[in-house]
């Protein structure tokens, strides 16, 4: 197959300034975030407020990130511990 | 879909369950209708909806193929993603200008397969599921939007170009612009709809800040099995919660907002929510309120059924809405029947049952008045119901006044018979003359 021209994508990042600063630090946050989950992770299937103990991050945060990875298939539900489900990391991520 | 004509007979404002109404009803009598809607996909509040009062039918099960129909109809036109610029009365007509805001996406090309949004690194809180869930910056805005075509959220778009390379069908165009469009139509039907008043409205009720107390388009979501959780958990932390509470009248009935009536719809949903929560199992629900208000077909037995399904309903006033350290929300209470006793009681999860106002303010946009509560005006509203302030624009759904889906679908079809009347009169016609 032919290589795809993606030259247009400069067309729309020069319309749009490029990112903004606040994408950026946006984005920057995403990665560190997730990078600390997926160490956590590592350890074994969590709770979110488990996951928020380990990586010293803000439980709402996690909440959010878990249901985020988990919708696009970097984590998966493992069972429950109490009241709590628990997330665990999909083999390939 | 496909190219835009530029004359229809009639103009439909708003693609939820009342727009799709008046559009098939005017369709079907061989009406040209340009149904235009200013989100990626048709389908209005409904379409997210869990399940409907006091049926418990599945919503989107009854939603869908509305939505299907009217797409595949071939009288109907959808113009999704399109701002209304200005409607002007023109001769016998109206001219319309139009903003079609770019996807970046080539509409007809895109085969919704995903792999875009898949491969985009960005997530992003969905609106759909009022941020609790995640989308990416090029996504399908939901399993069952129409059209089913991904758009881009330039915002924030890293610029990365992965999306184009995973494409199937080269249908990503990063050289989109909005586009103006300019047409005439014979007659308008408005079908706006509604949104709910602001989280952060009531202050005394955490104005916004506070982790588990959530608005009840956000508990639709949660309770739908395609929702952002798949179970009903609380936002702070993902605990199944054992104590929930309705706040009622948390945005209607409350002069402090400027909103004086009844929304209509906010006792039903309360307690149709309680009453799927409570089926999952062990929770304690209250719902404090200051009346319930059952008033429509099969509603006092609803109302009932909650009742003697365990639903704790407390006719108490609430005053103030805070947390504890683990992020519980505490509410304060002062008891209406009883002895007008102050109590304050801890819950795992609130959820405010806030009013409807009206999602669109024209604001010069269309010739049409709105009322001192800010819907639409309907001056004579025995006699004619739908028709507004002004000849040839007629009012469908809760653009017109909070109220169910039954009634915004009757109100749908009230409202294409009076464009077709006027059509049919010779007072309404899309060429200007
Ligand atoms: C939490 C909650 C639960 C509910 N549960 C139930 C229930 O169980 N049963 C029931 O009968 N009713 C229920 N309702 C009420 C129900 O949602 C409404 O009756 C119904 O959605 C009204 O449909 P509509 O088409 O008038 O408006 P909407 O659903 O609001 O649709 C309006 C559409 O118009 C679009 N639009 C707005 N402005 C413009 C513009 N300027 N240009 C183009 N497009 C525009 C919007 O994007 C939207 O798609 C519930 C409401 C809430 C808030």
């Amino acid at each position: 197959m032919a290589e795809k021209e993606t030259s247009p994508i400069k067309v729309l990042r020069d319309r749009h300034g490029g990112m903004s600063d606040k994408l950026k630090a946006y984005f920057k946050d995403q990665n560190q975030i997730r990078k600390k989950m997926k160490d956590s992770l590592k350890g074994g299937a969590k709770t979110v407020p488990e996951i928020a103990r380990d990586t010293g991050l803000e439980s709402p945060d996690v909440m959010w990130h878990v249901m985020a990875m988990k919708r696009y298939g970097d984590v998966l539900e493992a069972g429950r511990s109490g009241d709590y489900y628990k997330y665990e990391l999909k083999g390939d991520s | 879909m496909g190219e835009l004509k530029n004359r229809y007979d009639v103009l439909v404002i708003g693609g939820g369950i009342a727009g799709m109404q008046a559009s098939l009803d005017l369709g079907e009598q061989g009406y040209k209708v340009l149904l235009v809607e200013k989100d990626p996909s048709i389908g209005g509040i409904m379409v997210g909806l869990n399940k409907v009062f006091p049926t418990l039918d599945c919503s989107s099960c009854i939603c869908t193929p509305r939505m299907a129909e009217t797409a595949h109809h071939r009288n109907i036109t959808i113009q999704s993603y399109t701002e209304i610029e200005k409607v002007e009365k023109k001769g016998r007509g109206f001219s319309v200008k139009l903003l079609e805001k770019p996807r970046y996406v080539v509409l007809e090309d895109c085969i919704g397969c995903s792999l875009c949004e898949y491969e985009c690194p960005v997530d992003v809180p969905h609106e759909y599921d009022y941020d609790l869930g995640a989308r990416r910056a090029i996504y399908i805005p939901h399993a069952n939007a129409i059209p089913q075509v991904a758009v881009l959220d330039v915002e924030h778009c890293t610029f990365c170009g992965k999306c184009v390379k995973v494409c199937p069908t080269d249908c990503i165009d990063y050289t989109q612009e909005a586009r103006h469009l300019d047409l005439e139509v014979g007659a308008v039907v408005v079908a706006s709809g509604t949104t709910i008043t602001p989280m952060g409205a009531k202050k005394e009720y955490g104005g916004d800040k506070l982790a588990n107390v959530m608005n009840p388009l956000a508990m639709e979501r949660v309770q739908s099995s395609n929702g952002p959780y798949g179970h009903i958990l609380r936002p702070s932390d993902g605990k199944v919660p054992k104590s929930i509470a309705y706040v009622q009248c948390a945005g209607s009935r409350d002069k402090t907002l400027g909103i004086s009536y009844c929304s209509r719809v906010c006792c039903m949903y309360a307690l149709k929510q309680a009453i799927l929560t409570k089926a999952y199992g062990d929770v304690d629900i209250t719902i404090y309120h200051m009346d319930i208000r059952a008033f429509g077909k099969g509603f006092e037995q609803f109302y009932r059924r909650a009742m003697n399904d365990g639903i704790n309903i407390v006719k108490a006033k609430v005053a103030k809405i805070t947390e504890d350290e683990e992020k519980n929300p505490i509410v304060r209470i002062e008891m209406i029947d009883d002895d007008g006793r102050v109590e304050e009681v801890k819950h795992d999860l609130v959820i405010l049952s806030q009013g409807l106002v009206p999602k669109w303010h024209p604001d010069g946009q269309l010739p049409a008045e709105e009322d001192t509560d800010g819907f639409f005006r309907i001056p004579d509203s025995k006699i004619h119901p739908t028709v507004s302030t002004t000849d040839g624009i007629f009012i469908a759904g809760v653009a017109a006044g909070p109220k169910d889906i039954p009634d915004a679908i009757i109100e749908a079809g009230s409202a294409a018979m009076e464009a077709a009347i006027y059509l049919e009169s010779g007072k309404g016609a899309p060429v200007a003359v």
